[in-house]
């Protein structure tokens, strides 16, 4: 069974403070933009089913999600984030087999700071889970702040556990090679962030089929 | 062959005084009046007993609920130490020594039954050759009388009084500990060690430690040891204040392998000027529950810390260990590498923070931390934060946490190794990169140690 594509935009909202569950055995796709928004969300996974959530925040937003994983299911998230934003997601992983993959990415602009949080906790009785934390973030000008915390918990051994986060500024030989073929300085700037978004963004239009970003 | 006996010689105590339970404005009168402290550090102690009593508890890690602050002796002249009899030593203490091969003497020291350790015969050349390059090494309390000036420049200034409760009791409290100045250009080649090596006094419940590196100088500070050391303080709180100026390279290695009825919560922070290097080789085997991480400040433009540490939890343990790189001027970098072991139902967390400030351009940092767990009932907790305020700077994170394979096992037993020592031989690789930074004979004991702990069974 394939879920209805579950949006939320702006102020019309359909998805507000909200409680979302995925029914055993299902497969669901949520895309979610944030502008100048406060939620909270909690979204719930019943056995076997799986969910892409695709994320994209900007300025102003401030966003609580958390994710509660069934047995065998599989969670994957793709986040976008730019602007004055800040990210918490707790997921707590309490069954056996269950499986998170989340692959975070920021571009910061001058005199704009991002946070972006998420802590994945794997219970004693979630033998066989595996999680992959990743939050990558380039910083674009001055007074651009960024905070970065993939946290991990685990009580069994039985799992696959990695993560990984970076903070860096846009490499200047990239920047230099392209304005050497000719691209302005803000050109090669921009072809370097849409490279470094290409695939999340390349997924949501395929999924989607819209171009939000 | 010539036995040196000098080695197993002990100062007998001398007559001695010990405060009753408890804390109070009284207690911090008292111990500074029982050392006979100028009014100045009189007056350093009661201001960080007002604010150890206003500071709350932290609000992370682990449970500290059951501490209880009246039921801890505050001060016992380190001459006088309550003395057990070797009978009274607990079994697995006892245990310990024989699989480490701890030296006798060292072991009724480490296990309160003597109060001093002075390997004299080794140790009267080394005395003799540092004073000549005018090394200061002592104990905080002497340097107190001795060398005023330059402790009350520096006393506080680096982890001051106001930063956590347990700063603000050590200096309201603070007994022993070592005071180390390097004077200018004055390279030392061999490792300085505390504790029971080379100074008792440096051992205690409250120390206090500073170290001072001069500009262009050099020095592998050492303290603690692989042995465990059984006390029945329920507490100590450590600090150590640590300053490389320009040019300097410290390295500062410490073993904690305290009894597991210790809560060890401490306070390490070092302060790295231009150019300095600050290394910080970080051992943590004992103690019940452990709070400690240590921090360089990169204050000077080219400084670079590195931190290499390995935790290890077992039954009843909860190591809550980390690092801290706090960059505040351009060029700085920093190196992260911890390595967490749990067991037997112990926690391992690693909590560390990397910080950019603005004025850090061009600064870069590396973070690894992994994990191993060893069965389906330890837990393992990692918290890298990445923070920057600097748009030109770079920081990097990575670690992964999982069991020993199944695979690398198969391996080794098939190449003849029983399950335990293949477990134990993997593990011996995954520390690795620590035990090479730590002198012959410390890396002799912790290979023996972690051997050790891996036989324990669970129950």
């Amino acid at each position: 069974m394939k879920m209805e594509m579950l949006e939320a935009k702006g102020s019309r909202s359909e998805i507000s403070n909200s409680a979302i569950k995925i029914p055993a055995g299902s497969s669901a796709q949520l895309l979610f933009i944030y502008e100048n928004e406060e939620k909270e969300n909690r979204i719930s996974m019943e056995k076997n089913s799986s969910l892409q959530v695709f994320s994209i925040f900007r300025g102003g937003s401030k966003i609580n999600n958390s994710f509660s994983l069934g047995e065998n299911s599989r969670l994957e998230i793709q986040d976008i984030f730019y602007g004055n934003v800040k990210v918490e997601n707790s997921i707590p992983m309490e069954d056996k087999g269950c499986s998170l993959n989340l692959m975070a990415k920021g571009a910061i602009r001058a005199n704009e700071s991002s946070s972006y949080l998420a802590f994945a906790s794997i219970g004693k009785n979630a033998p066989g889970a595996s999680v992959n934390l990743e939050e990558h973030a380039f910083l674009l000008g001055k007074g651009a702040k960024a905070n970065l915390l993939p946290g991990l918990e685990i009580r069994n051994n039985e799992v696959v556990a990695r993560h990984a986060s970076s903070v860096s500024e846009l490499d200047k030989e990239q920047i230099f090679y392209l304005m050497s073929r000719g691209l302005s300085e803000k050109e090669a700037e921009e072809e370097i962030i849409s490279g470094f978004l290409s695939r999340e963004l390349a997924r949501m239009k395929n999924i989607f089929g819209c171009e939000r970003a | 062959m010539d036995i040196d006996i000098s080695k197993y010689d002990f100062k007998s105590p001398e007559q001695g005084f010990r405060l009753p339970k408890g804390l109070s404005e009284k207690t911090v009168r008292e111990i500074s009046a029982e050392k006979g402290e100028p009014e100045w550090m009189l007056e350093k102690r009661l201001e960080a007993y007002k604010l150890f009593l206003k500071i709350p508890m932290p609000k992370f890690g682990p449970d500290l609920s059951k501490l209880d602050f009246d039921d801890i002796t505050y001060y016992i002249r380190a001459s006088e130490r309550k003395m057990r009899k070797w009978e009274d030593v607990p079994p697995h203490i006892k245990e310990a020594f024989d699989k480490l091969g701890v030296p006798e003497a060292e072991r009724k020291f480490l296990a309160g039954v003597e109060a001093m350790f002075e390997s004299e015969a080794v140790y009267q050349g080394l005395k003799k050759e540092w004073a000549e390059k005018g090394i200061i090494f002592t104990d905080t309390d002497t340097a107190v009388r001795e060398y005023p000036e330059i402790l009350k420049k520096h006393f506080g200034t680096i982890v001051p009084a106001g930063d956590n409760k347990f700063a603000a009791l050590n200096t309201a409290v603070w007994s022993g500990g070592s005071f180390l100045h390097i004077p200018e250009n004055v390279k030392l080649e061999i490792p300085l060690q505390a504790y029971f090596r080379m100074n008792a006094r440096a051992f205690g419940q409250f120390e206090r430690t500073m170290i001072i590196c001069e500009q262009g100088s050099k020095v592998h500070y050492l303290e603690g040891c692989t042995a465990p050391i059984y006390s029945e303080a329920s507490l100590h709180a450590a600090v150590v204040e640590a300053i490389a100026k320009k040019n300097s390279h410290l390295r500062y290695s410490t073993m904690q392998n305290w009894s597991a009825n210790i809560y060890n919560l401490v306070t390490k922070r070092a302060f790295a000027y231009e150019n300095s290097i600050v290394e910080w080789i970080d051992g943590n085997i004992g103690s019940g529950v452990n709070m400690k991480y240590p921090a360089v400040y990169l204050k000077g433009k080219g400084a670079r810390a590195e931190f290499l540490s390995v935790a290890y939890a077992g039954k009843n343990q909860y190591q809550d260990a980390g690092a801290r790189a706090i960059h505040e001027a351009p060029n700085t970098t920093s190196v992260i590498n911890s390595k967490n072991i749990a067991k037997n139902g112990g926690i391992t967390s690693f909590r560390g923070t990397v910080r950019f400030s603005e004025n850090a351009i061009d600064a870069r940092s590396s973070v690894k931390c992994d994990a191993l767990l060893l069965d389906n009932i330890s837990t393992n907790i990692t918290r890298p934060l990445l923070a920057t305020s600097q748009e030109r700077s770079s920081i990097y994170h990575e670690a992964k946490v999982g069991k020993v394979s199944d695979e690398q096992i198969f391996y080794l037993m098939s190449r003849g190794l029983s399950e335990n020592e293949a477990v134990s031989l993997i593990i011996m690789g995954f520390v690795d990169s620590f035990v090479k930074e730590l002198p012959f004979e410390y890396a002799v004991e912790f290979n023996r140690l972690i051997q050790y702990e891996l036989e324990k069974k669970v129950g």
